[in-house]
């Protein structure tokens, strides 16, 4: 009596693991970047969308990382990836990208990378979600937040970030860009000077050419100085006197690939399931900044 | 005393010499210090200003980063201004990192001309600060600071636009030089007033401790002086020399003297050890004599002891003799008083006979005129035996009988008391009674001009050998009477206390002298004559008392008199019932 029973528990758990349960390997660039809370997200959406029915406490699915800090060789990341033979790689960061990409067969979703597609390179097994954070959602954000704000001041680099500039102006032809382009770092500060009195806010780019820490001081000189507020599109500038920041939500991003995780897992072919742009933004005011600037901030989105 | 000796002393006094050269070390170890304090200060403010210096370029050099970087002249013009509106500040120039000037501005005349005019020399200089981090010199009229200006270098990655990365350090590139030139005006204004400030307050401690030093020396050297005076005093005036050759000179002496005495002491200590061994000998030899007088004592005093105890045998005696003398005194009196009445008695009864005949005869003759004459005849007679007081006198003379018979008998029965001591019993007895009875057998011939005062106090019988306590009073009553040579109080007092009866004998005597009061009660102890005293009556007594367990306490004042205090328990702790033998 007793054994049957015994016997007939370890079917179901034997039958459970078969059929619910994936393997997943998380490979991280390091530990500088928020990476813990873009995979928790994950991992609570995909258990969300593909629960472990029944004997889900038992085995759910397998989550094991591989930090590039502690191993930077791309052989032996592979080599490890093999042994695990997992259902799907989850890679966070460029350097992540760099070391999976050649892995073959298991589908892979990339996070957090910059330009992602000069790295993935038509390879059909990967995918993800973009980092770049679209001029459009910023700026109906901007008008949402400072809808007096009409003049925008953006310094460029003809090579880099041109595109960006058109997009703007296409999407929201209401606002007027006033755009100087920068051949060099070393020019921003004299450009930054031309554009006194002409704008109202100061949007800064993700062009290392024109945004870096050489440049950054003296975007925010000018914004102290003429009173014009920086839209910025990271956290990071929050700290160096950013007046308003519009960007990526981690959470949202590790639930969008969760999503399309999900979808993998369940048999669409990677080729289905084409990288996407973000679809959700955080909006950051720093409220010391706007005080100063005697910026009139009209409402700020709950987080 | 002269404080403040005439001048021409100085040299001599050797007070002043001391203070001289006290205060001349002083004076030239202050100036030393002056010397280095002032050096210190000068070095520690001189570091100060650098520091300022230093500080105020790198400020420079952090404000127009930017601006070296944009090499845009507009924006050099407010931090350089900032940092010229410092009031020393003279001069601030910039170059790019290829040694090119971007900027200057001046107060002055162009202190770094020179410097600027020899393109080898600067480029020497930047390698310098490149090498050092910063570099600064003093030219006689101005400092002049340097520092590189450092500029953040575009990140590596595209990921590091987006995020923080902890990992790379943050790179910075030089991008060109500092130049600040400041004045010395003010630096050596400050030097100026260190070098008064310095001045002033070492002045004033040194003639504080200028000062103070001759004090001290004048009060440390004073017995020293005092010395010197002494040591003048007696060498004669001789003291033309100065005083520290004579101090010295007396010290020498003093010295020798003392080594000298050392000499004796170890020549006497020598001499001491032979002569210790010599008494140690003689000791010896004394001890050995002093055992065997020692053998002849205790043989001496076992016959002592054998003699004492004849001698005890012969006071009981002497005391019986004594005892029976009284007796018979007392009884010659008592009978006196009735041996005296009988011739008085017989005179009266042959008075009376006669007159009884004479009315016989009348009786028998016939009346007649002879009668009338016989009855004037028998008047004449009883006028003759004073018939009327006959019966008057009879009547005394019969209690001068009475009176002598009573005495008697009480003597007897006293000395039944008395002579009923070798064979008594422990007794309750009444303390009173036996002092009274015992007051009677003092010698009477020394009680005459002796008052005896009794102070009894309430008290209860003592159990005790009645005669035996009887003869300690009687001892000691004695002895006071002998004291009071026929004059005196002798005040008997009793009272009670603690179980205890106290009996004091007080008298006012020729008193004991001090040396002697422990002494009384050693038996042959006597002062009295040959013959009057034999020394053992207040042994006796010691003996008896402490039969009873109690004490004797005397207490003496050489010519006002003696106590003499008896103290008896009520009853004797251990009571022999008998005490035959
Ligand atoms: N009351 C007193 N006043 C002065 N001296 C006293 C008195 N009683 C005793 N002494 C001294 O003590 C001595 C010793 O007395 P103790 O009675 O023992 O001997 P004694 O009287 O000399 O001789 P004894 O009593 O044998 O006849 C006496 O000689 C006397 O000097
Ligand atoms: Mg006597």
């Amino acid at each position: 009596m007793k054994k049957t029973l015994f016997l007939i528990i370890l079917i179901l758990l034997a039958g459970g693991r078969i059929a619910l349960a994936y393997d997943i390997v998380v490979v991280k660039s390091g530990n500088e970047m928020p990476m813990e809370l873009v995979v928790q997200a994950f991992s609570d959406k995909l258990v969300h969308l593909l629960p472990a029915r029944g004997v889900k406490s038992i085995e759910p699915h397998r989550f094991r990382e591989i930090d590039l800090s502690r191993t930077p060789l791309k052989s032996v990341v592979e080599q490890q990836i093999r042994e695990y033979r997992p259902d799907l790689i989850l890679a966070l960061g460029r350097n992540a990208l760099l070391a999976v990409r050649d892995i073959g067969e298991i589908p892979v979703i990339y996070l957090l990378v910059v330009a992602p597609e000069i790295i993935t390179q038509d390879r059909e097994n990967i995918t993800g979600v973009k980092l770049e954070i679209p001029g459009k959602l910023q700026f109906d954000e901007l008008s949402r937040l400072l809808p007096q704000v009409r003049r925008i001041g953006v310094i460029y680099n003809s090579e880099h970030s041109a595109m960006e500039i058109q997009e703007a102006r296409r999407d929201r032809p209401d606002l007027q860009f006033v755009s100087l382009s920068a051949q060099s770092a070393r020019g921003v500060p004299s450009l930054l000077e031309e554009l006194h009195g002409k704008v109202d806010l100061i949007w800064l780019l993700p062009d290392l050419i024109v945004t870096n820490p050489q440049t950054l001081e003296s975007y925010f000189l000018f914004s102290f100085k003429n009173k014009v507020p920086v839209l910025a599109f990271s956290e990071k500038y929050l700290k160096s006197g950013a007046a308003i920041v519009v960007t990526f939500d981690l959470e949202a991003m590790g639930e969008q690939a969760a999503a399309m995780a999900a979808r993998i897992l369940l048999g669409t072919p990677v080729s289905g399931v084409p990288p996407t742009e973000i679809s959700r933004v955080k909006t950051i005011v720093n409220q010391t900044v706007s005080r100063k600037l005697q910026l009139t901030v009209t409402e700020e989105r709950p987080q | 005393m002269n404080r403040w000796r005439p001048f021409h002393r100085i040299r001599e006094s050797f007070v002043a010499k001391i203070s001289l050269t006290l205060i001349s070390v002083v004076l030239v170890l202050a100036f030393l210090f002056d010397l280095m304090l002032i050096r210190l200060q000068q070095k520690a403010y001189e570091d100060e200003n650098i520091k300022h210096g230093l500080s105020l370029v790198r400020l420079l050099a952090q404000s127009v980063r930017i601006a070296v970087f944009s090499e845009n002249k507009q924006d050099f013009i407010m931090p350089v201004n900032s940092i010229l509106g410092h009031d020393d500040v003279v001069e601030a120039d910039i170059f790019n990192n290829e040694g090119a000037m971007l900027f200057s501005r001046k107060k002055q005349e162009n202190s770094l001309a020179q410097i600027l005019d020899n393109p080898e020399h600067l480029a020497s200089i930047f390698k310098n600060i490149k090498e050092a981090g910063e570099m600064h010199w003093q030219t006689p009229n101005s400092f002049i600071f340097w520092w590189p200006v450092y500029f953040n270098t575009s990140p590596s990655s595209d990921e590091s636009l987006y995020f923080e990365m902890d990992d790379e350090p943050p790179a910075r590139e030089l991008i060109g030089y500092a130049a600040l030139v400041i004045s010395k005006q003010s630096f050596s204004e400050g030097v100026r007033n260190i070098l008064i400030n310095t001045g002033f307050i070492v002045v004033c401690f040194l003639s504080v401790g200028i000062f103070m030093s001759f004090v001290v020396v004048r009060r440390m050297t004073r017995p020293l002086s005092n010395i010197l005076q002494k040591v003048k005093e007696n060498t004669g005036s001789a003291g033309v020399r100065d005083d520290l050759s004579l101090l010295s000179e007396t010290y020498g002496g003093m010295i020798q003297e003392l080594e000298q005495s050392f000499e004796t002491i170890k020549e006497l200590k020598d001499g001491l050890e032979v002569k210790v061994s010599e008494r140690t000998r003689e000791l010896s030899d004394r001890q050995t004599q002093l055992e065997k007088a020692n053998l002849k004592l205790s043989e001496t005093l076992a016959k002592l002891q054998e003699a004492q105890q004849q001698l005890v045998q012969s006071e009981k005696m002497a005391a019986m003799g004594q005892m029976v003398a009284g007796v018979a005194h007392e009884i010659n009196n008592s009978v006196n008083f009735i041996s005296g009445a009988l011739p008085s008695v017989k005179r009266l009864l042959g008075d009376l006979k006669e007159l009884l005949a004479s009315y016989e005869e009348l009786e028998q003759m016939p009346n007649g005129d002879d009668r009338g004459r016989d009855i004037a005849a028998i008047q004449a007679l009883k006028n003759e035996i004073e018939f009327a007081e006959i019966f008057t006198t009879f009547e005394q003379l019969l209690a001068n009988i009475d009176e002598g018979t009573t005495r008697t008998t009480r003597i007897i029965k006293d000395l039944k008391i008395f002579t009923r001591q070798g064979a008594e019993k422990f007794k309750q007895a009444d303390i009173h009674s036996i002092i009274d009875s015992s007051i009677p057998f003092i010698d009477s011939k020394l009680l005459k001009g002796v008052e005896i005062r009794k102070e009894y106090g309430d008290i209860e019988p003592v159990t005790c050998l009645a005669g035996r306590i009887s003869q300690v009073f009687l001892n000691i009553m004695q002895n006071a009477v002998q004291a009071m040579n026929g004059k005196g109080t002798l005040n008997i007092r009793t009272w009670q206390e603690n179980g205890q009866v106290h009996i004091s004998f007080i008298d006012t005597g020729c008193g004991i002298e001090k040396d002697l009061i422990n002494r009384v009660f050693d038996p042959f102890f006597t002062t009295k004559e040959v013959g009057k005293g034999s020394g053992l009556g207040l042994g006796i007594s010691y003996d008896i008392i402490k039969q009873h367990s109690g004490r004797i306490n005397v207490t003496s004042k050489v010519g006002q008199g003696s106590v003499f205090e008896v103290i008896l328990p009520l009853s004797p702790p251990i009571f022999p019932m008998t005490r035959e033998s």
